[in-house]
């Protein structure tokens, strides 16, 4: 299945509530339509604040509405996690253990 | 007729546009089970240049993969000349743009949904509120009585049709 290409799905979601721009605004707090208007069309990305109210207003998880941006995340921490792997030495104990578990369970996220 | 398709592309992003006389429906399609943006432009004044230039706007905004519209000049196409001619405008923009355009016979579409191909625009429209009821549920047109003209919304659920038989064509190759 290939990855989502938007960063995000907000102007779909808005439709799907039959929200204005202005009344999400509004809900977002401080902002006007012309804001909402450049996080739909990818010009400016939201901060963590606003796009937790995204999710409380779209009633949608943040990785399901920032669903290409996750992917994207979820990318460059496997390829992180897979470089550090490799770093990591070879010590023994149920600490490392652990370590090299949680580890390899990112390397393994994007595939 | 399908024009210009590379099935081993992997297509993700498909902007699937459906022409009416209220104006041009369409949908942004991010893989085939999340509608990324919908809607219908609404056309007035010279109906084929301000249909062209919004699906333009579409395309420059979000350069999707391919463009994916009915084949209006098809042999069992009852389209009229001027959907025609407008339909032909966009695949050429589609191509002008680097985009890939891909026109699919409304009999295809049909045969995609209900293997017979046997069933109306609203049996078509009810399919797709089914598939993505959260999005398009509450904008499913009234089923469309004799004597009454085309819901202006249907052009969305065209679009969408359009989209959907694309994405399962593909897949079947």
């Amino acid at each position: 299945m290939p990855s989502p290409q938007l960063p995000h799905h907000l102007k779909a979601n808005r439709k799907r509530l039959a929200l204005f721009q202005d009344d999400v605004a509004f809900l977002l707090g401080n902002q006007e339509g012309t804001q909402v208007s450049r996080y739909e069309s990818f010009g400016r990305v939201p901060p963590l604040e606003t796009a937790l109210a995204y999710e409380v207003i779209m009633k949608r998880s943040t990785s399901e509405l920032f669903s290409g941006m996750y992917r994207e995340a979820e990318k460059k921490v496997a390829k992180r996690a897979r470089a550090l792997l490799q770093q990591i030495d070879n010590a023994t104990g149920p600490q490392a253990a652990r370590r090299r578990s949680a580890l390899a369970d990112l390397a393994e996220l994007s595939n | 007729m399908i024009l210009n398709m590379q099935y081993d592309t992997p297509y993700n992003l498909i902007l699937a546009v459906a022409l009416s006389r209220w104006g041009v429906g369409f949908v942004l399609m991010d893989g085939k089970d999340t509608l990324a943006d919908f809607g219908l432009k609404g056309t007035e004044g010279d109906k084929n240049a301000n249909g062209a230039a919004e699906i333009k706007k579409l395309i420059d905004k979000y350069r999707p993969d391919a463009l994916v519209i009915e084949d209006a000049g098809a042999d069992d196409s009852r389209r009229s000349a001027r959907i025609r001619s407008l339909a032909k405008r966009i695949l050429a923009l589609a191509g002008k743009a680097n985009v890939s355009a891909v026109s699919i016979p409304r009999s295809e579409i049909r045969k995609v949904f209900f293997g017979d191909g046997m069933r109306t625009r609203d049996a078509l429209a009810a399919a797709v509120a089914d598939k993505f009821p959260d999005d398009l549920g509450h904008l499913l047109p009234p089923k469309r009585e004799l004597w009454a003209g085309e819901h202006y919304r249907m052009a969305v659920f065209e679009a969408v049709t359009a989209g959907l038989a694309f994405f399962k064509i593909s897949m079947r190759r």
